[in-house]
């Protein structure tokens, strides 16, 4: 259980890295206007604290079943 | 690189890549395709030099690599030009529209350096990553270097034959092209080096003055930011301390770290001279 619990989670922590530097401004065209720009600006700081909270909690999963 | 058309001049930055009657930006694509390369090229090494490290842990030290090296990413950028980042605090897409491969490496180190302490790890666990990185970065500079002046990674002016116009008149260093060339110099030495340290493991010795376990990873990290160190003083960006960027700084720090194991290859080095002039003599 607890392999399958570190796989499910690292795969999600490592979507949830991969997401906001795959969208990175640039890789939007000129016609997006400035409100969808914000919107996916606070959805990718809300993508951040949750691969904060991720590798906290993959840490501690792990911690004492080290083997 | 300017199209003439009539009297006028276009840019041919950013270069859009058209597929399947999609125009796609051309950063998007060679990152997405660097990705994927990383991760086949990975696998391949997995495969064939095999993995010390129980699968579990693996993906542990995988996942806290990538996060660690999205957060420092956007971190080191956000360190890069302090008066920008100051004057956009309230512009999220600004704060999140920028990224920098050594913040990604520097924070992606110390992540996994700090969870191997947290989980109770002393294994070396870096060097299937060595070759994928290279490659992986030399791949995604083409995309930095086809999206020309928005991407904020091109050089100074120069006068050299190979200066490249991104669109504002002015020939630059195309250092992005610079970087994908080195690195792709440096993945031969890293298969060397990876064949050196399988070799040590199947006989169980690890003699000074051979390559140890985690020195593939070791070398090109101490390689590519000490490139990165010299190549950034052909990029315009402000510096922060003696001349140097807050990227070099990093770099500097770094390089710092891996001092030891530098002194260490250079043993290595000198051992593997005598060797070969050894066998050259009989």
């Amino acid at each position: 259980m607890r392999i399958f619990l570190t796989i499910i989670l690292s795969l999600g922590l490592i979507i949830a890295a991969l997401l906001p530097l795959m969208f990175s401004s640039c890789a939007f065209g000129r016609g997006v206007s400035a409100g969808v720009r914000a919107n996916y600006g606070f959805l990718a700081l809300l993508d951040l604290v949750v691969i904060a909270a991720g590798i906290w909690a993959i840490g501690r999963l792990n911690r004492k079943s080290h083997e | 690189m300017r199209i003439p058309i009539a009297s006028n001049y276009v840019s041919a930055f950013p270069y859009y890549v058209n597929l399947w009657h999609h125009r796609l930006h051309p950063h998007f694509v060679f990152e997405a395709l660097a990705y994927i390369a990383a991760t086949i090229v990975f696998l391949l090494l997995r495969g064939r030099f095999g993995d010390g490290l129980p699968a579990r842990t693996r993906w542990v030290v995988v996942a806290t690599a990538v996060a660690c090296a999205a957060l420092g990413s956007k971190i080191l950028f956000w360190f890069e030009d302090p008066t920008l980042t100051w004057q956009n605090l309230h512009d999220p897409a600004y704060l999140m529209g920028g990224k920098t491969i050594v913040g990604a490496l520097v924070f992606g180190l110390a992540g996994v350096e700090l969870m191997k302490r947290y989980i109770g790890l002393d294994q070396s666990t870096g060097d299937l990553y060595a070759i994928p990185l290279a490659l992986g970065i030399a791949i995604g500079r083409i995309g930095c270097f086809l999206t020309g002046l928005p991407d904020n990674t091109y050089g100074v002016f120069t006068s050299m034959p190979w200066g490249v116009d991104f669109g504002d008149g002015i020939r630059r260093h195309p250092t992005q092209l610079y970087e994908t060339a080195f690195l792709l110099l440096l993945i031969p030495i890293l298969c060397r080096i990876m064949e050196s340290i399988r070799r040590a493991a199947a006989n169980s010795v690890w003699p000074e003055t051979r390559w140890q376990a985690g020195d593939a990873f070791r070398f090109f990290m101490a390689m590519y930011l000490s490139f990165r160190l010299v190549c950034d003083f052909l990029k315009p960006y402000p510096s922060l301390f003696l001349r140097l960027n807050t990227l070099q700084c990093a770099c500097l720090l770094c390089l710092l770290y891996y001092s030891r194991d530098v002194g260490r290859w250079l043993k290595v080095l000198r051992a593997q001279l005598r060797r070969a002039g050894a066998e050259g003599v009989s």
